[in-house]
């Protein structure tokens, strides 16, 4: 089960990610420095990390305002290279925090349909923890509010997408190219009513937009 | 499905509704299960709530009086009564049937009600389906064979009386819904059964596994019962391949835990849980209690129509307070890191008092599964997080 609870976070992790996205320490992670490395102390599962300076210099940044491409601006000021080089290198970086539960990323959680549709991002809960069972869909668990979501393996592909932001004409065209043989009128009403009932259910949010 | 589920509790609909007059930390009371009778026309062996064998009219003080039911209804509204499910021992027994379906409906709660249809002739359907409020009714047949059926009855004729009987609610226009109990020797009919409810009229068939409680305790202790194993298998065969076969609803009954995602995305809610919070048992001797446990286990019952307040006992019986407390949480064993419990509420509870003498724990399937390493991982809240020794 391990293997395939890795293995689902590769296919999260595969996703392109968006220079936008925001991302903040988990509530439950306390970190000590000594020197040159810092120990990062996962509290719930009682793991211990170590990072390097730079990974500790992106965790001060990730504050949960500053975007992907704010963090590579500011490293870029004080190192070499460009913000545009090094964005790749801080979105891998902040993902692999992320995987190993160190940071969480920044979803706004709405109850309500946004005003403008076609250009709103949506994101994945990150609390929500997905749970797939063979190839027939998989249990959607919100532990902070014990509320649970079923869904079949379309939905799974619109979840695992959703793990970086994209729009709903996105994630159309996406299962488009999945599901070659559905008319894109239905592709496209399926999606929204998916996301909107799991954006009213709090399982998917939306990603703000840097004022 | 209904609305109102005639074996597994309430629907959304009757949950959600307003309650007027009750304490915060109490729940709405919306449902009573009627025993009606303590008696039964049949003398079934699996039987788990164990009625009296009535060859004729059932004994006097077997059977809830009229008046005091007709008080208890009056009190318990205002606790947010919406709902009433007839059962017994078997309900039509009781000399005022009609009169008690007709006092529910006219104070306006839905009915639903579980009966072996032997007694029920076409002049009673007929006045059920168009003067009631009965909306859902679930016929026992434990197989289409009518010698094996009566063996498990305990009465010869007892086939050709249910399903005569089911043919007048059919005719009256009911949709009923059959009940089988399964255990080893009935078991490889169950695809003919499906049939035979098809050929009636059958809304929908549900399988209920013969329970250790009551009769159905010899079933156990002479092996012929379903073990662990053979439950599961069929569950899944039921909800599966016999689903896609069959174009008529199919269900049984096991926690939520116990079955796959596609079994859950296929039925949904259907049988996730018992709403015991909101339920309260009324026996044929007019005893209040958990519900038909209460037959068998004395302490399980919590005061007598007419003698006792009816809100008293929702109030503050202190059986039901440490039950609500208990379902509050946390749960006890794997239940406290499962992620149906807020749902599944330990499943059946009365199975649960019968097992263990507590009736918030762990149902006896999920224990078996959890002992045997089988409970399935990604059910588990802490599913993912990896441990210290790890």
């Amino acid at each position: 089960m391990l293997t395939e609870r890795l293995e689902t976070m590769s296919k999260q992790m595969d996703v392109e990610a968006e220079p936008t996205l925001r991302f903040c320490l988990r509530q439950d992670v306390g970190i000590e420095d000594f020197g040159a490395r810092s120990l990062v102390i996962l509290c719930d599962s009682l793991q211990l990390r170590e990072i390097n300076s730079q990974s500790r210099k992106l965790l001060a940044l990730a504050d949960g305002q500053r975007t992907l491409q704010d963090m590579a601006l500011e490293v870029a000021s004080e190192c070499g290279p460009s913000a545009s080089e090094l964005l790749a290198h801080v979105t891998e970086a902040l993902l692999q925090m992320e995987q190993q539960g160190i940071v969480r990323r920044i979803v706004k959680l709405i109850s309500e349909r946004p005003d403008n549709m076609n250009k709103t991002k949506y994101l994945v809960n990150p609390d929500v923890s997905f749970r797939p069972e063979d190839d027939d869909g998989a249990i959607l668990f919100n532990a902070d509010t014990d509320s649970l979501e079923v869904i079949n393996p379309v939905a799974v592909e619109i979840w695992t997408f959703l793990a970086a932001p994209h729009t709903q004409a996105e994630v159309t065209a996406h299962l488009c190219e999945v599901c070659a043989d559905v008319p894109r009128e239905q592709v496209d009403q399926d999606v929204a009513e998916f996301i909107e009932s799991l954006v009213k259910k709090g399982f998917i949010g939306v990603v703000e937009e840097p004022s | 499905m209904d609305a109102v589920d005639t074996c597994d509790g309430l629907g959304e609909e009757i949950k959600s509704s307003p309650v007027l007059d009750l304490p915060p930390d109490v729940p709405a009371l919306r449902m009573f299960y009627l025993y009606l009778s303590a008696g039964c026309n049949l003398h079934c062996r699996h039987c788990w709530i164990t009625p009296t064998f009535v060859h004729g009219k059932p004994t006097e003080g077997e059977c809830i009086d009229f008046d005091l039911l007709k008080a208890a209804v009056v009190e318990a509204k205002p606790m947010g009564l919406l709902a009433a499910k007839l059962t017994g021992g078997e309900p039509v027994l009781h000399p005022d049937f009609l009169r008690i379906a007709d006092l529910l409906t006219e104070e306006n709660l839905e009915i639903t009600m579980e009966t072996n249809a032997t007694l029920i002739d076409q002049a009673m359907a007929n006045h059920l389906c168009k003067n009631t409020k009965l909306s859902h009714i679930a016929v026992s047949l434990d197989s289409p064979n009518a010698q094996q059926h009566d063996l498990f009855r305990g009465k010869r004729g007892a086939f050709d009386d249910a399903v005569r009987g089911f043919g007048h609610l059919v005719s009256a226009g009911f949709r009923p819904q059959i009940i089988m109990s399964v255990d080893r020797e009935n078991v490889e009919r169950i695809e003919a059964l499906i049939e035979l409810a098809i050929s009636l009229g059958a809304e929908s068939v549900k399988f209920n596994p013969v329970m250790p409680s009551g009769r159905g305790a010899e079933i156990h202790s002479q092996g012929k019962a379903l073990g662990f194993d053979e439950l599961l298998e069929l569950t899944h065969r039921i909800r599966g391949p016999l689903q896609d076969r069959y174009d008529i609803h199919l269900s049984s009954m096991v926690p939520p835990a116990m079955v796959t995602v596609r079994e859950l995305l296929r039925y949904g809610s259907d049988g996730s849980g018992c709403n015991v919070r909101h339920i309260l048992g009324i026996l044929g001797t007019g005893e209040m209690a958990l519900c038909g446990i209460g037959r068998n286990i004395p302490e399980l019952c919590f005061g007598m129509l007419g003698k006792d307040s009816l809100r008293e006992v929702w109030t503050a019986h202190p059986t039901l307070r440490r039950m609500r407390k208990d379902l509050a949480g946390p749960l006890p064993s794997v239940c406290g890191d499962c992620i149906h419990a807020v749902r599944c509420q330990t499943y059946c509870l009365a199975e649960n008092y019968e097992a263990t003498g507590r009736l918030v724990n762990v149902s006896p399937l999920c224990a078996e599964a959890e002992l045997r390493g089988q409970f399935p991982s990604t059910r588990r809240i802490s599913w993912g997080r990896k441990q210290p020794s790890e």
